[in-house]
């Protein structure tokens, strides 16, 4: 079955357009990035809303490098180096952050790196650099969207079967403890410092190989391109299907994207009235996220199989019901001025005893 | 696992499936519009002109402007019978305000066989696609005030806003004729139309006998400015030079004002600040405060003339439309449409992107922005000339003295 998808979205490019091929390509970007951050977010329990800055970082380092003579290819394997590195520094004190702290440092860091960027002329200010060559070797140079849409399938399949891999393995085990109860992974001997900044860096690093081929593919890069509506799209993506999901993030990576591209056009269609495409890219949009997140808080595809699970004669798998820590302090910001509610002889209700 | 697998299966089967019903739905117009020209068999089959603008995003209110000028454009060329017969299809995209979108837009234009293709506002997706477009071989008319589009120039790219070194030249001479020889220069590090001013300032003053006595930067986002206002005004500076857009300029503005120095000392803006999202929330603070400005925004001032008469074409049915004044961004749209319009009419009946540019390289044209002659070497295609030094009084645009003794070598 997988084989058959693998096969399918490799010969998809052949047919598609030169606007859907770089809307596959995207699609493809997004996903490695947002496996990373499903590993983040699901797996080690961190809360991401700058990922995006590994992107960046990583289209930085692929772009300045080969702007100053270095090998398109060297500079691309240097780039999730480079990110996962600035990941693994950061993470020190970061880390030590948790839910909504911890998500806004990560925003916050997000917000300084592009300042940074914006005030150094060597990283190309404000104005960021255009003619940023094509991935190469020597004469040789990746001209065709074709050739970067199958370059992209390989790096997500590769990255796939390495997550994949990771997560069954004894590390990734550990790693699930770590999302439940740090505490309990603690005395059972897992070290959880290490973990988080191992995983922390290798979502940096998915990211900025990820960055990197997009650099190289657009050929321009600048603050701009790397805003804080990326990092949220993102959160979406891996929120959407499942957190600590591999298959979720790409199937959340490939709806999310197919999803705002439909958007887009609906909105811009003959006919249609000028407020239209500030509706459906706000309002759509944001309403998904909500609904998601206040009613199927631990991904579509665990609600579904819960609702295919209550059906009469089904049996209900008591871990599905379990709710990650970051969509849980997600939800609860949701909820919080809502009235508890207690049952009828004064005890409190299932829901107020969870959330102590 | 394999529950979860089976679902997601049928979920990206679901996806591909539409995706590739979407891909040869736009696979289809493709083929039908490779030559970019009407189809042979049909007279009246409509030609295909492509908007990429930020209809949403940060800069959704320039997008706006640039979408209600281009609409008007097309109205306009439409009632009077199009363009040798046919009728002109105005595609417009969105970029979110973001380069990656921007890239996507202009690949689905060329898909769909747009004839020319009238780029974003926003500087970085003029940036990003440029010089795609450039590869393409479709001709971009770009609305982005950014002086590296046509510096070098390209053959297939060609820019509708004044460049900064116009800007710069006609407030030169304005400072010259007033006997202002020292200035202090401030402008906004993050942005590449007022970096490129501020460099454009630098290069021409001392020409003009103007020196820069002191220079201050700050970014979009500041909020503060009074140690740059105390900066210049403990300096000797006859007048303070400011590049900027969006908030900070009106943040600057009242800064300035409060801080007493307009008795002694001259503020004056840029183009960008022409608009009445500068002077409503500024207020009294923007009272005597001089900029650059295309020639539409004191058009009621202006003594009958040509570039009178072709403001109005735009104004006129802007108020009945819209109401108001038209925008900077929805002259510029309209402009460039009608730049596009006229070689169209030059490229008939083939339409192709080489004719098209062909008769762009040659271009001779007044619209609301001013008369353009495009030539091989120069894509900007203004003089000084189209533009205008104008002050704020009370909340409306006025032309400086100065600029009234000018009237004589209106653009035509």
């Amino acid at each position: 079955m997988i084989l058959l998808l693998a096969a399918a979205s490799f010969l998809l490019p052949l047919w598609l357009s030169s606007a859907n091929l770089t809307v596959y390509i995207l699609l493809g970007l997004y996903a490695v990035t947002a496996i990373g951050l499903s590993l983040l977010m699901g797996l080690a329990g961190q809360v991401s809303l700058g990922q995006a800055v590994f992107f960046a970082i990583g289209a930085y380092t692929a772009a300045v490098l080969s702007l100053h003579g270095l090998s398109t290819v060297v500079a691309l394997v240097l780039a999730p180096l480079l990110a996962a590195a600035v990941a693994a520094v950061v993470g020190v004190p970061i880390l030590r952050l948790r839910g909504h702290h911890l998500a806004f440092a990560t925003l916050a860091f997000q917000l300084i790196v592009l300042s940074v960027i914006t005030n150094t002329p060597f990283l190309g200010g404000g104005l960021g650099f255009t003619a940023v060559p094509g991935l190469g070797i020597g004469k040789a140079t990746l001209s065709s969207s074709l050739g970067y849409a199958w370059l992209t399938w390989g790096l997500t399949v590769v990255v796939m079967v390495v997550t994949l891999n990771l997560i069954r393995s004894r590390p990734g085990r550990a790693l699930r403890a770590l999302a439940t109860s740090e505490a309990a992974a603690e005395s059972v001997g897992v070290p959880v410092v290490r973990y988080k900044l191992a995983v922390f860096a290798l979502s940096a690093a998915y990211a900025g190989v990820a960055g990197g081929i997009y650099v190289f593919f657009i050929g321009y890069a600048s603050p701009g391109s790397f805003p804080v509506e990326l990092s949220v799209e993102l959160v979406v993506m891996v929120v959407i299907f499942g957190l600590g999901s591999v298959w979720g993030a790409l199937f959340g990576a490939a709806g999310i994207s197919v999803l705002m591209q439909v958007l887009n056009q609906v909105g811009t269609l003959h006919g249609m009235p000028q407020y239209m495409p500030t509706l459906l890219s706000y309002a759509a949009y944001g309403l998904i996220l909500v609904v998601i997140v206040m009613f199927l808080p631990a991904g579509v595809l665990p609600g579904l199989r819960r609702l295919w699970a209550r059906r009469p004669g089904g049996r209900e798998d008591p871990m599905s019901r379990q709710i990650a820590p970051p969509i849980a302090s997600l939800r609860s910001l949701l909820r919080s001025t809502r009235p508890k509610t207690t049952r009828a002889d004064g005890t409190p209700s299932p829901e107020q005893t969870r959330r102590q | 696992m394999h529950s979860r697998a089976g679902a997601g299966l049928a979920a990206v089967v679901a996806l591909v499936t539409a995706a590739a019903a979407c891909s040869s739905g736009s696979g289809n117009k493709a083929a039908q519009a490779t030559t970019s020209s009407p189809s042979a068999g049909s007279s009246s089959a409509p030609i295909k002109v492509g908007l990429i603008a930020p209809l949403t995003g940060a800069f959704a209110p320039l997008g706006q402007g640039d979408e209600q000028g281009a609409d008007i454009a097309v109205s306009q060329i439409n009632q009077s019978g199009g363009i040798d017969g046919h009728k002109v299809d105005l595609i417009i995209k969105d970029d979110k305000t973001e380069p990656t979108q921007s890239v996507i837009d202009f690949q689905a234009l060329l898909g769909q066989g747009v004839t020319a293709i009238l780029g974003s506002s926003v500087s970085d997706s003029a940036r990003a696609v440029a010089p795609k477009a450039e590869e393409a071989g479709m001709p971009y008319i770009s609305l982005s005030p950014v002086d590296q589009t046509v510096n070098p120039v390209e053959p297939y790219v060609f820019l509708v806003p004044a460049t900064t070194p116009t800007y710069t030249t006609r407030l030169m001479q304005w400072f010259h004729a007033k006997g202002i020889t020292r200035i202090a220069v401030g402008y906004d590090n993050t942005d590449i139309y007022t970096t490129n001013g501020y460099h454009s300032t630098l290069n021409e003053a001392k020409g003009y006998g103007v020196s820069v006595v002191d220079t201050e930067v700050f970014q979009t986002s500041t909020t503060n400015f009074s140690t740059i206002v105390s900066h210049v005004g403990a300096s000797r500076a006859q007048a303070f030079l400011v590049w900027s857009t969006g908030p900070a300029s009106v943040i600057l503005t009242k800064t300035f004002a409060a801080a007493g120095l307009a008795t002694r000392m001259k503020l004056v803006m840029t183009t960008s600040d022409a608009t009445t999202l500068y002077t409503q929330p500024a207020g009294s603070a923007a009272n005597g405060v001089v900029m650059t400005a295309a020639l539409g925004v004191i058009a009621s001032a202006l003594p009958p003339s040509p570039i009178k008469s072709e403001i109005g074409m735009l104004a006129g049915p802007f108020a009945a439309k819209y109401g108001g004044e038209p925008s900077e961004f929805a002259a510029d749209a309209y402009s460039g449409a009608e730049i596009v319009f006229a070689a169209l009419k030059e490229a008939a009946p083939g339409f192709s992107h080489s004719a098209i540019q062909a008769a762009l390289n040659h271009l001779s044209l007044l619209t609301p922005d001013g008369k353009y002659n495009y030539t091989p070497s120069d894509h900007s295609g203004l003089t000084p000339d189209d533009v205008a030094v104008i002050v704020v009084e009370n909340g409306a645009f006025q032309p400086t003295a100065w600029e009234k003794s000018q009237f004589a070598t209106l653009p035509s």
